[in-house]
């Protein structure tokens, strides 16, 4: 945790990302204080193994929903199909702690994900996987550079795009339908802030079929939503 | 905002909606929680027994010491004193159950308290419930007393308690269902303010007015009747037929029958019985041919013209398309065969009979309507396309003793038909095949609930369900000589789904180790991981699991291309119509 904020504070200097910096540095601080604050509230209500169920599921909940979110859009086939996934996770393990309690769980969050594991198996368990044969960019490293650097540029319609739900809606069902894969990439890297490379190493593809798809992705929509 | 933020707020907007993620997940896992409590007392039960046994007589005998005195034979009769408070509450029910109805998803589930029409052992409780065809989706989880008293379903295990009221969890989508059973007087919902301790059931019955189920007779003798079609009642489509409809009759030999006048402008309908051999226990059914009607289509040369009409007729809850040209519709009290003619609809045949219940062949020709009179007895309707005629089958044989009619389901090609009746101590899978206007019934009975799979080659497949020790027992029963073999044993609840041609099904154990998927076909049981089967209506041994095509052969499944397969798999269009909430209807038909 430390080495991470560290490196945060150094890129820090370099002019044009002191934003960027500085909100990912309060984001990781905001998960960490409050994935902290839920563990050790876990292991309390664990020790007194004394609240009812339902607060031990809320307090799990709270405390790994994103983890879990990372997790299951890391495995899932298609974005889409992440919700019903995870509530299905959850349901289980709702279901475990009604039937058998929660005293002997000691790590919820390890406890969740081997369930979510189970669960995105069955759950395609009939599809067969997806190949990927993309491998080489469509774009230069200089092109690359300039829609990094668009992206960083301030633009007024997104508060408005963003309020209008029906066009919000829209956009992200073009991102979730374009395939499988873009609709998770464009999660881990904006949401989750995960590095392209790790990105690649999770979903099992080479780098520049990760960039090919969310920039070729981005352009596409700057067109046709005027982005 | 940069674009970065842009795509970060909405991707995290879009993709998970956490709150409902956590909502539903606490609703499934309740839904299964009930399911899973059930199968929990039952492991304790031999020592739950004992006692709450103990606890009852004592609170029976002592009419003290924290239990109210109890006599299960007076209950709370809405005949006498709390009239208006039973008025009041049924009142609240319905609202309450237009409320659940109207907005909760197909998938939820609801907790129920119902009261019954006479004390029930939880035996009997069991056996009124899997009426319902997915009678496994429902669970127990409180028995009550007349006096409100009340206890976890373990202390059913006493067969000797009786209860006059329970608290059930089902799925809303089966809550008409659970509504239609005429062993429950009134479903209540804790919405209404109800919670568990202050549930008093309402039986509208006093409880020594019961009715003994007399002996069915081995005697299977069920006739198709012979519908001799008189001239139409032609129905303008602005009038409606509730002012102008003549009375009709229900051709059984019923003389308690509620609607007993009959109009000579109406269908009328001569039984024909056939006699059978007292010993046999496979009996035969003749079906006489009926007289067929002709129907005046449009000259070929003529371009035709499609129009929406309205439907004359008010309340109408269900239509069903039997032929381009005859549709059947139901309302909350009759069943009715419309004809459709140069944009005219003209009223056919009527049945007065309440909560019908359709079961449809793959194409949509043939319909079993089950559905009861007056009397509360079940009574059977049989609509066929190729005759356009709605006819009613004699079934006294089956339903004289009290038995329900639960369930009749027939092939696509109208031959394999498979009926289930439904009394409180037993249960009746009748099944057969049907040759040159005969169909050849066998039957087999159970003491428990149990779900009529598949019927292929002269052998029905049952699925058996034990509650007590929360297992499921797949047999066969040879059609010829009874002869029933046990194919497998599950620990769980079933859930299953049959092809259209009944020759196969999907049956889904869940247990507490999971998930056990398999494919029931001649005898042979093969395991799938997917749960989700689509059957082929036009080719019997084509299925679709997970997105992938396959035949199934004796023994295995073999993936078929997709190219080949999907012909196979299209739905069928038939003629377009719509419904209004309150009951209006009416159907696109040619009108030259």
């Amino acid at each position: 945790m430390e080495e991470l904020i560290l490196i945060y504070r150094l890129a820090g200097n370099i002019k044009g990302f002191s934003l960027k910096i500085s909100k990912a540095e309060t984001f990781y601080h905001k998960v960490l204080t409050t994935k902290c604050k839920a563990e050790s509230e876990v292991k309390r209500l664990n020790r007194k193994g004394e609240a009812s169920p339902e607060t031990y599921f809320n307090t799990v909940y709270d405390s790994t929903v994103k983890s879990l979110t990372r997790f299951v859009i890391s495995k899932c086939g298609n974005i889409l199909d992440a919700e019903d996934i995870l509530q299905n996770i959850y349901a289980r393990f709702y279901q475990r702690i009604l039937k058998k309690g929660y005293e002997d769980i000691e790590n919820a969050e390890a406890f969740l994900i081997s369930i979510a594991k189970f669960e995105c198996k069955s759950y395609y368990s009939a599809q067969k996987k997806h190949s990927v044969t993309e491998s080489f960019s469509d774009y230069t490293d200089e092109q690359m550079v300039m829609i990094e650097n668009e992206m960083s540029k301030t633009q007024k319609n997104f508060e408005d795009i963003l309020c209008d739900e029906l066009l919000a809606r829209e956009i992200f069902e073009d991102i979730a339908n374009t395939d499988e894969l873009t609709g998770k990439i464009f999660y881990l890297y904006f949401v989750c802030d995960m590095k392209l490379s790790d990105i690649a190493a999770d979903l099992d593809m080479n780098l520049s079929a990760v960039k090919n798809k969310l920039y070729r992705t981005i352009e596409r929509q700057k067109k046709k939503f005027r982005l | 905002m940069d674009k970065k933020e842009f795509y970060r707020q909405l991707m995290e907007s879009y993709t998970i909606d956490a709150e409902r993620v956590k909502r539903n997940a606490k609703r499934k896992s309740r839904n299964v929680k009930s399911k899973a409590l059930v199968i929990r007392r039952w492991t304790v039960a031999a020592a739950a027994c004992s006692v709450v046994t103990a606890a009852a007589v004592a609170a029976v005998s002592l009419g003290s010491s924290g239990v109210p005195h109890i006599d299960s034979s007076e209950g709370y009769n809405i005949t006498d004193g709390g009239l208006e408070n039973a008025r009041a509450r049924l009142s609240a029910a319905e609202q309450q159950y237009t409320a659940l109805s109207a907005s909760s998803g197909i998938e939820e589930s609801s907790d129920l308290y119902v009261s019954f029409r006479q004390p029930l052992k939880y035996s009997e409780i069991t056996m009124v419930l899997s009426v319902i065809e997915d009678y496994n989706d429902i669970s127990i989880s409180l028995l009550y007393e007349a006096d409100g008293s009340h206890y976890d379903n373990s202390s059913a295990l006493d067969d000797s308690l009786s209860f006059l009221g329970a608290k059930i969890s089902v799925p809303v989508s089966m809550l008409p269902e659970v509504r239609g059973l005429k062993e429950i007087t009134m479903m209540e919902y804790p919405e209404s303010g109800i919670s568990d301790d202050s549930f008093v059931p309402i039986n509208n019955l006093p409880a020594d007015v019961t009715t003994t189920p007399e002996a069915v007779s081995e005697n299977i003798n069920i006739s198709m009747p012979e519908p001799v079609t008189e001239p139409t009642v032609t129905t303008p489509a602005t009038e409606t037929p509730t002012e102008t409809d003549p009375p009709v009759t229900t051709p059984a030999e019923n003389e308690s029958e509620t609607k007993t006048e009959i109009s000579v402008e109406e269908t009328s309908v001569s039984n024909t019985d056939t006699s059978t051999s007292p010993k046999e226990t496979t009996s035969s059914v003749t079906t006489d041919e009926p007289v067929t009607e002709t129907s005046t289509e449009a000259s070929e040369t003529e371009e035709p013209v499609f129009d929406m009409v309205m439907v004359p007729l008010q309340g109408i809850k269900t239509i069903n398309f039997i032929n381009k040209n005859h549709f059947v519709a139901t309302t909350e009290d009759s069943i009715r065969l419309f004809r459709c003619e140069k944009g005219e609809i003209k009223l056919e045949t009527t049945y007065y009979a309440s909560s019908a219940k359709i079961s449809s062949s793959y194409d949509g020709s043939k319909l079993f309507i089950i559905a009861r009179d007056g009397e509360n007895m079940s009574r059977l309707y049989y609509a066929d396309g190729e005759t356009s005629l709605l006819s009613e089958v004699d079934v006294k044989y089956i339903t004289s003793g009290g038995a329900e009619l639960s369930s009749v389901s027939c092939s696509g090609d109208g031959k394999t038909v498979l009926m289930r009746a439904v009394s409180l101590d037993k249960t009746i899978v009748y099944y057969g095949e049907r040759s040159e206007g005969t169909i050849s019934l066998a039957k087999h009975e159970y003491a428990s609930p149990v779900s009529v799979l598949a019927y292929s080659e002269g052998t029905v497949y049952t699925a058996v369900t034990d509650s007590k020790e929360n297992t499921v027992k797949i047999y066969s029963i040879s059609a010829a000589d009874g002869t029933e073999t046990e194919l497998a044993s599950y620990t769980g609840t079933l859930k299953y789904s049959r092809s259209p041609d009944l020759n196969m099904a999907l049956l889904t154990v869940t247990g507490d180790s999971g998930e056990v998927n398999v494919i029931l076909n001649k005898n042979v049981l093969i395991p799938v991981e997917s749960g989700n089967a689509v059957f082929s209506g036009k080719k019997n041994d084509l299925i679709m699991l997970g997105g992938v095509y396959y035949t199934v052969t004796e023994g295995g499944l073999n993936e078929t291309a997709e190219e080949k397969a999907k012909p196979f798999f299209e739905t069928i269009n038939g003629p377009v119509y719509e419904i209004t909430e309150n009951g209006d209807a009416s159907v696109v038909i040619q009108i030259n």
